[in-house]
């Protein structure tokens, strides 16, 4: 939670399933035991200058975002994929970061 | 139970798609995230539906579509591609792989259920039709095979009738019917002529009907006028089969009108000679003169078999087609097979074995 706003919209994420509670918690869940290797895929494809793969990540984390209602992460990810699918990495590591941090915030806050 | 193949890379989308297919009912999914893992499934395990995501290493989901519509039984399988591309180039080329509708992410629950419920059943009216169309294909196919097994017993019924005013016997049609089929194996027709011409063939001599028979069953010699006159029961033949919609009717009509003729032009009706005489004509002209030769008649005995296969060779380039003669001569080991297999008061068992009648030749 960023000042007091919520990083995902519970409400919308919740309303794409139909109104089912169980399954968004369920997908939740999965979240938190994705989210590492998400974020390390994210870094060893960077750390590689591997574009194609940043730019496949950066695409599976965008939906992730969205399936969650996560607008931010959403956006961000998607600059991410854009950026990586030119085959340039000037600011692509600036975006990871942002990519990183927010999987990280988004999961604390799933958890909290 | 539907089964429905699912591939992501992401294991939060598998989750999602998995529960989603659960909550339609009667479903099971079936989960990949590896996608050369999901082709193999399906081209083991045929599914009645499969969702596929778009961006994914190794295979991604237009690659994987293009490899499933070559597997042998997913070529209608309907595919769901789920992607979170707007990029119409993508949903093109998904289309032209064979893609069936796509669904954006994020998904919404109730449009994927809606979207797959209406392609499931859609996939099974198609399979019904499927169904419906192989039963009637089937059906289609006993029907014409009962109509060529009563076409065929008439044809043999026919060629009965003949020969029951002559002194040639039933197996000798067997015979030269069988030989004929030698010689056009080993002239390399395919495979319908060869099953053609042994149909046709014991037709060649259905003319004798017309021949009137103080001369046909004549003991002695026949005079000018009667020679004449025997000899037109090949144009005789022709004239009662020709004009048939049936390729067997039109194969005879051509064997009865040519059988008789010789490759130097000096037979008869028409006195035509080499090419002109139709192929099925020459074929049957060595088969019926060897047959004729080594059977026995009222006015000769039988031939041995080195005796007619010496005046079968003589008459090569002269009475018969060099080439027929050649491809007769050449399975000389199968044609004394034939000769011996065939043997007069043995009709019934080649009537159900050779052409597929239902019918013993003794019930006629």
């Amino acid at each position: 939670m960023t000042n007091g706003v919520a990083l995902y919209d519970r409400g919308e994420a919740i309303a794409q399933l139909g109104g089912d509670e169980t399954l968004f918690n369920e997908m939740a869940m999965v979240f938190q035991e994705e989210k590492a290797s998400y974020c390390q895929a994210l870094q060893e494809a960077l750390a590689v200058s591997d574009t194609a793969t940043l730019q496949r990540e950066a695409h599976t984390v965008k939906s992730v975002f969205a399936a969650l209602a996560c607008e931010t992460g959403r956006r961000v990810a998607f600059e991410l994929e854009q950026l990586a699918a030119t085959g340039e990495l000037a600011g692509a590591d600036r975006l990871t970061d942002i990519v990183v941090d927010t999987l990280d915030r988004l999961a604390g806050e799933l958890g909290g | 139970m539907n089964r429905i193949a699912i591939i992501d890379d992401s294991e939060i989308n598998l989750t999602l798609l998995s529960v989603l297919v659960k909550k339609l009912g009667n479903c099971e999914p079936v989960l990949f995230l590896d996608s050369p893992q999901g082709l193999r499934w399906c081209e083991q395990h045929r599914p009645d539906l499969v969702i596929v995501d778009y961006m994914m290493p190794e295979l991604d989901g237009v690659a994987f579509i293009r490899r499933l519509r070559a597997v042998d039984g997913c070529e209608d399988t309907p595919v769901l591609m789920i992607t979170a591309n707007d990029d119409k180039e993508v949903r093109y080329e998904a289309l032209q792989q064979g893609a069936t509708d796509f669904l954006n992410k994020p998904i919404d629950r109730i449009e994927f259920s809606a979207r797959v419920s209406n392609m499931l059943l859609h996939e099974a009216n198609r399979q019904k039709l499927a169904d419906k169309a192989a039963w009637l294909a089937e059906e289609v196919g006993k029907a014409t095979a009962a109509i060529r097994a009563r076409e065929q017993e008439l044809l043999f019924r026919m060629s009965r009738a003949a020969e029951f005013r002559d002194p040639e016997t039933g197996a000798h049609i067997q015979r030269m019917a069988h030989y004929s089929r030698l010689i056009a194996a080993n002239l390399d027709l395919p495979q319908d002529q060869q099953d053609l011409i042994l149909r046709a063939a014991p037709m060649h001599d259905i003319g004798k009907i017309g021949v009137p028979d103080h001369i046909l069953l004549k003991p002695g010699k026949l005079t000018s006028d009667e020679w004449g006159l025997m000899q037109r029961h090949a144009a005789i033949g022709y004239e009662l089969l020709k004009g048939s919609e049936s390729v067997v009717l039109q194969a005879a009509a051509t064997i009865a009108v040519s059988h008789h003729e010789k490759f130097d032009g000096s037979g008869y009706p028409h006195r035509v000679s080499g090419n002109a005489i139709p192929l099925f004509g020459r074929i049957v002209a060595v088969a019926d003169v060897f047959d004729a030769l080594t059977s026995e008649r009222p006015y000769k005995k039988a031939w041995s078999l080195d005796e007619a296969q010496a005046q079968i060779l003589d008459g090569a380039g002269k009475h018969f087609d060099p080439r027929c003669v050649e491809a007769f001569l050449d399975s000389w080991g199968e044609v004394r097979l034939i000769h011996e297999r065939y043997q007069d008061g043995d009709e019934a068992s080649f009537a159900a074995d050779a052409w597929g009648l239902a019918v013993a030749f003794n019930e006629v």
